[in-house]
C-alpha cells in the first residue's frame, strides 16, 4: 500500500464504492472522519465518525437502488491531500436522474486514511432536487 | 505501481506555475498575465455579495481589491499543498480573515484552476468546507 500513494488509494476506494463493496470501502477511512455534504436537501450536513458516515453511504445507496457511481476524471494527490474531479451518476425509483461533475477534496491521516472530505457540484440546485 | 498511481502532483509544472503566481498575488501583485488566460472566468460560489462569475483579468483585479477592502487587508490564504495535472491545479489552503465589525473566518478550502493546453489558467473555483460560515462572513 505504501508505494501506491493517495492517487491510487482514491482510485481503489472509488472502485470499491462503485461495485458496492462497502466493507472494502470502509478500509479507506479514519475512525474520526468528518464528511461534509453540501446543499439544502435532507442528507446535507456534516457526518462525524465512520459509523455516521457509513449510515449515510448506506442510505445514499438505498435510495438510488445501488446505482450511485463516482468515476474520476482527474486525480491529484500528495501524502496528505487528494483533489478529484469526478462524474457522479445515479437514478432513483421515481426516475429522477443525476449526472453531474463534482470537485472533491480529501485530506488523509499519516496512515493514509481519509480524515476529511468536502465537495462542490457544478450545479447545486440539480443535486438538491435529486436528493430531496 | 503504474506511473499514474505515483503522487507526482506536487512537482507538476502547472502546480509550480500557479503556486508562484498566487504567491505574488498574496504579496500584493496583480500582474498574473503569464499564468492566467485573458478570458479567465473566476467563480465565487455561495450566497453573498461577492458570489458570482468574474470574466477577464480587469474584473478579477477589481474583485481582489474589493476583497482586500472588505477585510482591511487581513485576507490571508495559507496554502498547504499545490497539486497539479495537465488539466487542473488544486490548492489546499486554510483561510483566515476579519471584518471591521469583528467577524472572523477560519476555514479549509480547495481552490481549483482549470488549465488550458496553452498552460494558462482559464477557470477558477473555490470550494469551502463550510459554505454557511463563508456566506455569513461575506454578507
Amino acid at each position: 500500500m505504501e508505494c501506491h500513494g493517495n492517487t491510487g488509494r482514491v482510485r481503489d476506494a472509488l472502485e470499491a464504492f462503485n461495485r458496492g463493496d462497502l466493507d472494502a470501502y470502509r478500509e479507506f477511512f479514519d475512525d474520526d472522519v468528518v464528511w461534509f455534504v453540501r446543499g439544502t436537501h435532507p442528507m446535507a450536513g456534516a457526518y462525524r465518525g465512520i459509523e455516521a458516515l457509513f449510515d449515510y453511504f448506506a442510505q445514499a445507496r438505498r435510495v438510488t437502488g445501488g446505482s450511485l457511481r463516482i468515476d474520476p476524471i482527474d486525480i491529484v494527490a500528495d501524502d496528505r491531500h487528494a483533489g478529484v474531479i469526478a462524474r457522479v451518476r445515479a437514478s432513483r425509483y421515481d426516475e429522477r436522474t443525476l449526472d453531474i461533475e463534482m470537485t472533491e477534496a480529501f485530506t488523509f491521516s499519516g496512515e493514509g486514511r481519509v480524515k476529511e472530505f468536502w465537495a462542490l457540484a457544478t450545479d447545486q440546485a440539480v443535486v438538491d432536487e435529486f436528493w430531496a | 505501481m503504474t506511473t499514474d498511481d505515483s503522487d507526482m502532483s506536487a512537482t507538476h509544472p502547472n502546480a509550480i506555475k500557479l503556486r508562484d503566481a498566487i504567491d505574488a498575488v498574496n504579496r500584493g501583485s496583480l500582474d498574473v498575465g503569464d499564468a492566467f488566460a485573458p478570458d479567465l472566468v473566476w467563480r465565487i460560489v455561495g450566497s453573498h455579495p461577492l458570489a458570482g462569475e468574474y470574466h477577464g483579468l480587469d474584473s478579477w483585479r477589481a474583485l481582489m481589491r474589493k476583497r482586500s477592502e472588505l477585510t482591511g487587508g487581513t485576507y490571508r490564504p495559507q496554502p498547504q499543498a499545490w497539486l497539479g495535472s495537465d488539466r487542473h491545479v488544486f490548492c489546499f489552503l486554510r483561510l483566515t480573515a476579519q471584518r471591521d465589525d469583528g467577524r472572523e473566518i477560519d476555514t479549509s478550502h480547495v481552490a481549483v484552476f482549470r488549465m488550458g493546453a496553452d498552460g494558462l489558467a482559464h477557470e477558477f473555483w473555490d470550494v469551502s468546507s463550510d459554505q454557511q460560515v463563508e456566506d455569513a462572513f461575506w454578507t
